[in-house]
């Protein structure tokens, strides 16, 4: 596994200091795994996802990005365009284009793909999600979890290496954040990318590697549940705690 | 790339329609306003070189401190100093007064030395009767008059004061603004507007046309009190027409200045309300340059259409000018000009791009996460 994201000390203010978003937090997000990221809230989920998809500015601390700084990306844009999928909690499609058109826009700056390739990417991930027939559709026609399954494709039809979802489940039946989480798994086997998850919902907890649980800003416990299950078939305790990457943070 | 984005252009802008429809109406109404001042402006400039550069005249001369021709007076003895002129081959005189007629409206009069050269140089041709006879007391009168006045050939003028004139033709011109106007000889208008032995403009020509510049100068010199100019820079030279430019450039700038405020408002808006959309585009890897982009297409939609439909709306406001002004002003064109047209469509892109590039700018600079999170 590959260090896809490290970051160290970050911290995020806003009002000159008067409200804290996050504070030294410290992580490390490796690829193949799912991570979902806890806590009640205002405890500063959505800020650190702001964070590490470059869409707030840090007060202090740094993220490395396979080990680059930001500022030596050739733009942030390319950047996000290439290494990020954004899956928001309000599903956010342009509501006067299509789904299959939301779904290309997130591939629409990339020159290199051509509109024949992008189309047939968009309505293979649109029929994936079982949306396929309502590619036609206008983002305002259609069910709230018909767009958020468009949201995911629009996430997802670049293969970035990193998914930042911001409870991508909070607003459908279990049926859908069932199908929707399937999706997501699925997508880091082929890509061998990583997944970020705010989230409240146990099932995504269910489906995580590594649950990152966050209280007032801070992340105060992180759980590999790979490391259990590994340490399960282990014969001691010390081989079990040294696997098992409980960190706790004051 | 282009189609979806043209098609996202588009389509936000059918989101407010009815804000879409009034935008395009305000820039079709302004774009109709400045296609008719500026066609005014070009049209009479254009008819004034016309009948100077191709008709042989090299020097037109005008009293030095006149605002315009009308109020121009020049002495009989300069007109006979400048023909002794060595390399001169004729001056011709031109009079310019206003009359009212039979005591109502008033007319643009014309005296002219020599009625079949300045029908030959100002562009007329009669359409029915006869030339004016020197010292007759006859007149010919433009066909605008004649149809306003309901005047024909053989009716009897009187302008007070025992001063009957004959109309023994009538003319029609290129020139518009001759059509609305009279024409007779020299010393019957210099009788008519009290103003004997004088002329308004004299058109000088030379054996030699390649001679012009140093007999411009040279009249300049010896007659201090004269404004010599080269007849192809008269336009640029004469009062009303620099008026007119002056105003219709002031108008032209100022109807600009109100499409384009009319369009920084609407993209004012229409950012404030697609904030959470620019911060999303944002996100998903859209450059900056592609996001202001949708806004200029957009920009370029209303612009474009707005100037298309206001330059044609034009067309049917000047045969209504022309209806009711044209005796007042004389130098309304038919139409606006097709050079109008280009420089409706230039300036229509150059507004729709400037307007648009404050709130575009301004809308994708928001950092991205308070962009999403804008209601």
């Amino acid at each position: 596994m590959s260090k896809l994201v490290e970051i160290s000390g970050l911290t995020k203010v806003y009002d000159e200091g008067l409200v804290q978003g996050v504070s030294g937090i410290n992580l490390v997000l490796e690829s193949g795994n799912i991570y979902a990221l806890m806590g009640t809230s205002g405890c500063g989920k959505s800020t650190l996802l702001n964070l590490i998809g470059t869409l707030d500015i840090p007060s202090q601390g740094e993220i490395l990005y396979e080990g680059k700084r930001l500022n030596e990306m050739e733009s942030i844009s390319k950047f996000r365009r290439e290494f990020m999928g954004f899956v928001f909690q309000f599903h956010h499609l342009i509501p006067v284009l299509t789904l299959q058109e939301n779904v290309e826009s997130a591939l629409l700056p990339n020159r290199q793909v051509s509109s024949k390739e992008r189309q047939n990417r968009a309505l293979s991930l649109l029929n994936d999600m079982g949306v396929g027939h309502r590619a036609k559709a206008f983002a305002r026609q259609i069910s709230g979890g018909e767009r958020q399954r468009g949201a995911i494709a629009r996430a997802l039809i670049h293969h970035p290496k990193l998914l930042l979802a911001d409870e991508p489940t909070g607003n459908v039946d279990s049926k859908t954040a069932m199908l929707i989480l399937e999706k997501l798994r699925a997508h880091i086997k082929t890509t061998s990318g990583a997944i970020l998850i705010a989230t409240h919902d146990p099932n995504v907890a269910d489906i995580a590697d590594v649950i990152i649980e966050m209280e007032d800003g801070k992340i105060v416990s992180i759980i590999n549940k790979m490391a259990i299950t590994e340490s399960d078939n282990s014969s001691s305790l010390e081989d079990f705690n040294s696997h098992m990457r409980v960190t706790l943070f004051d | 790339m282009f189609k979806i984005i043209t098609s996202y252009a588009f389509r936000n802008l059918m989101r407010t329609r009815l804000r879409t429809f009034f935008t395009l109406f305000s820039v079709a109404l302004i774009i109709l306003l400045y296609s008719v001042l500026t066609s005014v402006g070009s049209s009479f400039s254009e008819q004034i070189s016309n009948v100077l550069g191709d008709q042989n005249i090299d020097i037109a001369v005008q009293a030095k401190h006149a605002t315009n021709p009308s109020t121009s007076i020049i002495d009989e003895h300069i007109f006979k100093e400048i023909s002794s002129l060595d390399g001169v081959k004729a001056v011709h005189s031109l009079l310019i007064g206003n009359r009212r007629l039979q005591g109502d409206k008033l007319v643009v009069i014309l005296g002219v030395s020599n009625f079949n050269t300045f029908a030959q140089r100002l562009g007329f041709a009669l359409s029915k009767g006869r030339a004016i006879v020197s010292g007759a007391k006859e007149l010919v009168i433009g066909e605008k008059a004649a149809k306003v006045y309901g005047l024909d050939v053989g009716d009897q003028i009187g302008f007070g004061d025992d001063q009957q004139y004959s109309i023994v033709g009538i003319y029609s011109s290129w020139l518009s603004f001759l059509n609305s106007g009279l024409i007779s000889d020299l010393e019957s208008v210099q009788s008519l507007i009290s103003r004997p032995g004088k002329a308004s403009l004299l058109f000088v020509q030379l054996e030699n046309s390649s001679d012009t510049p140093k007999m411009t100068e040279k009249i300049n010199r010896q007659f201090p009190d004269m404004n010599a100019i080269q007849s192809q820079q008269l336009p640029d030279h004469l009062g009303p027409i620099k008026s007119v430019f002056y105003f219709t450039d002031i108008v032209s700038v100022m109807t600009l200045f109100i499409a384009g405020a009319v369009l920084l408002n609407t993209f004012i808006m229409a950012i404030s309300e697609r904030t959470k959309e620019l911060g999303v585009l944002s996100a998903i890897g859209w450059p900056r340059q592609m996001i202001v982009m949708v806004f200029f297409v957009e920009s370029l939609i209303l612009s474009l259409t707005g100037s298309i439909l206001g330059y044609f709306a034009s067309f049917g406001v000047f045969p209504i000018l022309q209806n009711h002004f044209s005796s007042v002003v004389m130098f309304l064109p038919n139409a606006p000009t097709l050079p109008v047209f280009f420089n409706v469509l230039l300036m229509s892109v150059v507004i729709g791009l400037l307007s648009t590039l404050f709130p575009a700018l301004y809308g994708t600079n928001i950092q991205v996460s308070k962009a999403i999170r804008h209601e």
